[in-house]
């Protein structure tokens, strides 16, 4: 079994600890901190920021990539898409790097294996699970959850033993033989919260009116993760004050619908997500002549696909991160 | 079951010079008005504000021209994908951008730059779509049998083709062709006699290419049974990408080429004294030539081992009775093929000794090496299949069951379980999207090899397997709505759902020509993936199957979701039928299929 060594606070005693160590030894690697953790270290502790950094860079320090920060038992799918956004994203402006394997206490939406996939992330570790298997969900993706290892507080580890990190434990069991079990998904789905509501509907409705919200809907869902519903609900009908509001985008298909409707991340297109009801592979075409785009497309049952629409209307399949 | 093809309409393709005389002058004197496309309620392959002209039709068609291609939008088509149809440029245009349009009925001339295209939207039946596309093969790019493809010096003229050819996988794609003339035989004799003028014309399609299969399996002459790639005459170019045996009296010299020079086989000389069986001979001397002409292709993959073993089992089946001898040959190389393998270790061997880089089953390659772990649920399948269809074809057990008996109990039946965890082990592996990894020849190999398994195994233990394993495939296989991959499911597993309807369309939109001019990918309806590696040098692809004549030219060893231009077919280039004319046939000869009327 791998042994993996784990950042388990954010103090800063504690991290100049780690710090040592890893400046002792060479070869000494740990996991651990989220994305929301970092960015408050960053903001915090700038010199122990930029250290953590310079080992996150040379592949020594892998983050627990995938959740902003706090965790919680069962979410919806959205909001884990969300937690990936931002996360990612986070982690590639400050680190240059995607990382592949998203880390978390348990399977904790109902579509889990095929969200945590479209994150492009290659597999799972966590903390509930302590063998590996492949997670298959009735939506047809599957994703590999990972054994978390023989773990170890990384303040207690010994320097000069071997450790991995996440990745390079995730690279060696996709490059060794596996005979693994498959474990089906079964988890019904968690509604959207209030403040979820409120928050894409705000989204929606200043995107379709042609107005950019991308920053005030970041800090709103960032209130979601920190448990501030209220707050987050408060800014969002700030944006939007209707209880609802039209689709522009239209669906030939009533199983198929459009949760999203957002600008992408860096403003250069509108993204839209729409998702499979009925459990059916279907063929349809969306339109939205309000941004000169229509296109068909193929979508599986329950399947979710994210799609970025440039100025001129063509259109990418992609990933959540958009 | 079966599912009516009906008469469907099928564009029909002439590109001319501008100067040409028979090209109404009313062309040149069109009015370009751009169409107002507000509202307008399906998604177009042009951005709306490239469309720079239209003209109504007859039936209440409207035909767009953009500077992008050409739209016809019939409102009254059954379906969406028949409502709105693309044409782009090289393939329908003669360059993208469309400077002018007139309907003619239900045609339409269209200019664009220096030419003019004339497109033709003519009904036509399963039937005849195959035929015609046979009959472009036979006519333009068979060569002693063989059908793979064959280019032409000069763009869209035909009669420039060049007399000769070459092609990595002869075999495969011409045993995959005579397969279906099989079938197409075998469909005509039931339904309109032996005797009929049509049977007797298909019987002969069907003989002349599996001789020209088997004489690949013997034209090598090495005494240890081996399959050829391919091969050359005197006079044909022999092409700078693999292993080459020039033929003289009772040796093969291997020939100067950049892999022969590297691995140091160069002047290798191997024996060649194994006779080529007279009935197979005259491929060859029917055009003058002799043994000592040939340069024939090594280093043999398993896409040929496993495409002339499906051949020579639909073959035996159908010809077996009315051609005796033809399946005594077909018993005897079958028997030559398996001896070899099992002498090699399961491994198909060089003279040398040395295994061919690609026809490995053995569990040294599966336990020692990536690929081969990745391979290992359809080669050690392929295995299984090449010794139950020696038993088949021969009426013999002996060494072949002992054989088969000793790679069960090794567990090769249950690895062939396998291939969809290995499969998506290897893509995470990579970083890349199953459908990003995936090698699309294995897509045949895996249909030949678990639809003759499917079929032969009689022993249910053993057969609940073998559809264990072919449905491990489901998930690369149904995707592409392909009836060449789907139909040999449904004949092999008829419990499982098969979109069959999606099937029909394929064949409904098939053009009658397989002249492999580029088509414009890039698309307004069309979405395109973003690749999950993207420091990989996979293929950009779009995320929608379109249909046949809205693609690339293919054989099935494409991926039709590439949108990278000039991967494909070139404009020079005019592709064997048989990835139109099997899947017709199998689906006509297992009724999976039948024609309206």
């Amino acid at each position: 079994m791998s042994r993996i060594a784990i950042v388990t606070k954010k103090c800063p005693e504690y991290l100049k600890g780690i710090i040592e160590k890893m400046q002792k030894c060479d070869s000494f690697k740990v996991n651990g901190l989220k994305a929301g953790e970092l960015a408050e270290i960053e903001k915090e502790n700038p010199e122990i920021f930029a250290q953590i950094k310079n080992f996150i860079v040379a592949g020594r320090w892998y983050p627990f990539a995938g959740l902003w920060q706090d965790e919680k038992d069962e979410i919806n799918d959205e909001r884990l898409a969300r937690e990936i956004l931002y996360s990612c994203r986070w982690l590639y402006e400050k680190f240059g790097i995607y990382f592949r394997v998203f880390f978390g206490k348990n399977i904790c939406s109902a579509k889990f294996s095929q969200t945590v996939y479209n994150g492009r992330f290659d597999g799972a570790v966590l903390e509930s699970e302590n063998e590996s298997y492949w997670l298959d969900g009735k939506d047809k993706f599957r994703l590999f959850i990972m054994e978390k290892g023989d773990t170890v507080d990384a303040i207690d580890a010994d320097e000069n033993c071997e450790y991995e990190t996440y990745g390079e434990m995730h690279h060696r069991m996709m490059s060794s033989p596996l005979d693994l079990k498959t474990v089906l998904l079964k988890k019904a789905e968690t509604p959207l919260s209030d403040a979820e509501k409120a928050v894409l509907l705000s989204e929606k409705a200043s995107a379709q009116a042609g107005e950019n919200k991308a920053e005030e809907i970041k800090n709103c869902w960032f209130m979601i993760f920190d448990g501030r519903d209220c707050c987050a609900t408060k800014k969002a009908k700030e944006i939007f004050d209707g209880s609802e509001c039209a689709d522009i985008v239209k669906v030939n298909n009533d199983a198929v619908k459009v949760s999203v409707y957002k600008f992408s991340e860096d403003e250069s297109s509108v993204v839209i997500r729409i998702t499979e009801t009925a459990g059916k592979d279907a063929q349809i075409t969306v339109m939205c002549d309000e941004i000169d785009a229509g296109f068909r497309c193929e979508i599986g049952p329950f399947e979710t696909i994210t799609y970025k629409i440039d100025k001129e209307g063509y259109v990418k399949e992609t990933f959540l991160y958009e | 079951m079966p599912y009516t093809v009906k008469p469907h309409l099928t564009r029909k393709i002439t590109v001319l010079s501008k100067d040409d005389p028979s090209i109404p002058k009313e062309l040149f004197e069109a009015k370009s008005i751009a169409p107002d496309l507000k509202g307008f309620p399906y998604p177009l392959p042009s951005k709306k504000s490239e469309y720079t002209c239209f003209a109504e039709g007859d039936k209440g068609i409207i035909w767009y021209g953009a500077e992008t291609g050409l739209t016809r939008y019939d409102p009254n088509a059954e379906t969406d994908e028949d409502k709105v149809m693309y044409f782009s440029a090289t393939r329908h245009l003669g360059e993208p951008k469309v400077d002018a349009i007139l309907p003619e009925g239900d045609n339409i001339w269209v200019l664009t730059g220096e030419y003019v295209s004339y497109i033709q939207m003519v009904m036509l039946t399963g039937q005849e779509r195959a035929e015609l596309l046979l009959e472009e093969t036979n006519k333009y790019v068979k060569r002693r049998g063989m059908v793979s493809q064959r280019h032409m010096k000069v763009p869209r003229d035909f009669s420039t083709m060049y007399p000769y050819a070459s092609s990595d996988n002869d075999g495969t794609f011409t045993a995959g062709h005579a397969a279906g003339e099989v079938f197409h035989y075998a469909v005509l004799k039931k339904e309109l006699g032996e005797d009929h003028p049509k049977t007797k014309a298909a019987l002969k399609d069907a003989t002349e290419s599996v001789e020209a299969c088997l004489l690949l399996m013997y034209i090598h002459g090495r005494p240890e049974g081996f399959i050829s790639r391919s091969y050359h005459v005197t006079g044909e170019p022999v092409p700078d990408d693999g292993f080459f045996y020039k033929r003289n009296g009772d040796y093969a010299t291997c020939v100067e080429t950049t892999a022969s020079i590297r691995t140091g086989r160069n002047n290798e000389k191997v024996p060649c004294n194994y006779p080529i069986p007279e009935r197979l001979r005259h491929l060859l001397t029917d055009y003058g030539y002799t043994e000592d002409d040939v340069t024939y292709k090594a280093d043999t993959s398993s896409d040929e081992v496993s495409n002339h073993f499906m051949q020579m089992v639909v073959a035996h089946d159908i010809l077996g009775e009315v051609d005796p001898e033809l399946d005594e040959i077909i018993k005897d190389a079958a028997r030559r093929t398996s001896l070899h393998i099992i002498n090699g270790g399961y491994e198909f061997l060089e003279h040398s000794g040395k295994p061919t880089t690609w026809a490995k089953w053995s569990k040294r390659y599966f336990e020692n090496d990536p690929t081969g772990y990745v391979d290992a649920p359809l080669n050690s399948a392929e295995l299984l299949f090449y010794l139950k269809a020696t038993m088949h074809i021969t009426g013999e057990e002996g060494l072949w069951k002992e054989q088969y008996d000793k790679l069960i109990a090794d567990g090769y039946a249950d690895l062939a379980t396998k291939h969809f965890d290995r499969f998506y082990q290897g893509a995470i592996r990579e970083k890349c999207a199953p459908e990003e990894d995936l090698m699309y020849g294995d897509n045949m190999l895996a249909t030949v090899t678990f639809w003759m398994l499917c079929t032969l195994e009689k022993d249910p233990v053993l057969l609940e397997k073998y559809r264990k394993g072919y449905k491990s495939w489901a998930h690369s296989l149904l995707r592409e709505h392909n009836p060449g991959y789907e139909f040999p499911y449904i004949a092999a597993m008829p419990d499982e759902e098969v979109d069959v309807k999606s099937c029909i369309q394929w064949f409904n939109r098939f053009e009658t020509s397989r002249y492999g001019a580029e088509i414009n990918m890039y698309r307004h309806d069309t979405p395109i993936k973003d690749k999950r590696n993207e420091e990989a040098e996979m293929a950009n692809e779009v995320s929608l199957r379109l249909p046949p004549d809205e693609l690339p030219i293919n054989k099935y060893d494409r991926n039709p979701y590439d949108i990278r231009p000039g991967v494909h077919s070139p404009s020079t280039l005019v592709e064997g039928c048989y990835v139109y004319t099997f899947a017709y046939w199998l689906g006509r000869y297992y009724g999976i299929i039948d024609e309206e009327g």
